[in-house]
């Protein structure tokens, strides 16, 4: 008999799609694993609207449980409940040592432009002279940002 | 989804503050606003119109002629054929392509 821990063993090998150098568990995306009668169910949030690896995920998942010897039953929460605040201080760190800046904690009250213009840290040299150099990276979940100081551009995973 | 949404707002600022920068630029962001600007107030509903108002006379520093919003079309048949090849690469690989 499968149990929840085992469940979250196993999704916690999940790559992410789009950055697999963290786990979707350490993404925070997994909200809640219950085991009952062979069955898995499994909540889990998108994370921007429309990300396409929302697909791949449900699958992964999917296929993970399945080789545990239980049925899957993914149900994605179709609401915005998932913040980049759910990402794990774990995940936050393998963020940045693959060369991405982590997301800066949510501020309380609209986010405006210029607060994402200057002060975040590069993640090859850590310096802070660093500016924006596009808010749509190669995901919609990443900007591109540039350090004044190494002149490496980097990305960073934006806050919502 | 006002989070997500901020992102969109700003990127377009983004554009517009480079635009602004040039006498070319500018010339050409106003020719645009000329054009598209019944089209721009088409895609909000009376509430949020007046915010996107202000913003835009905000950064263009002027006025903007009060205009009659041209709502959203409809999308024709056309448009499904064309959705149909522009996804075909990432349905034929659901689980994620390996190279």
């Amino acid at each position: 008999v499968v149990t929840t821990d085992e469940v979250w063993e196993a999704l916690a090998e999940i790559p992410d799609p789009e950055i697999p150098v963290i786990s979707i568990v350490d993404l925070g995306v997994v909200k809640h694993v219950d085991v009952a009668d062979g069955t898995v169910c499994v909540d889990f949030t998108p994370t921007f609207m429309g990300c396409p690896a929302l697909d791949a995920m449900r699958l992964a998942m999917e296929a993970r449980i399945a080789d545990l010897g239980a049925t899957p039953d993914i149900r994605v929460r179709l609401d915005d409940s998932w913040s980049t605040d759910d990402i794990t201080q774990e995940g936050r760190e393998k963020l940045r040592a693959a060369g991405f800046a982590p997301p800066a904690p949510r501020a309380a009250g609209k986010l405006e432009l210029v607060q994402l213009q200057r002060g975040f840290r590069c993640p090859y040299c850590g310096s802070t002279s660093t500016r924006l150099e596009n808010l749509f990276g190669p995901t919609p979940c990443r900007s591109i940002r540039y350090c004044e100081d190494c002149r490496q551009p980097f990305e960073q995973f934006k806050t919502i | 989804m006002d989070r997500e949404e901020a992102y969109h707002r700003m990127h377009a600022e983004m554009w517009v503050d480079r635009l602004l920068a040039t006498d070319e630029g500018r010339t050409r962001l106003e020719e645009a606003v000329e054009e598209l600007w019944p089209y721009a107030l088409g895609v909000l509903d009376d509430a949020l119109r007046p915010e996107l108002v202000a913003r835009a006379q905000e950064k263009l520093g002027r006025a903007l002629l009060d205009v009659e919003p041209i709502p959203r079309g409809v999308h024709e048949a056309e448009l499904a054929e064309l959705w149909e090849e522009m996804t075909s690469v990432r349905r034929s690989a659901p689980a994620g392509a390996r190279w």
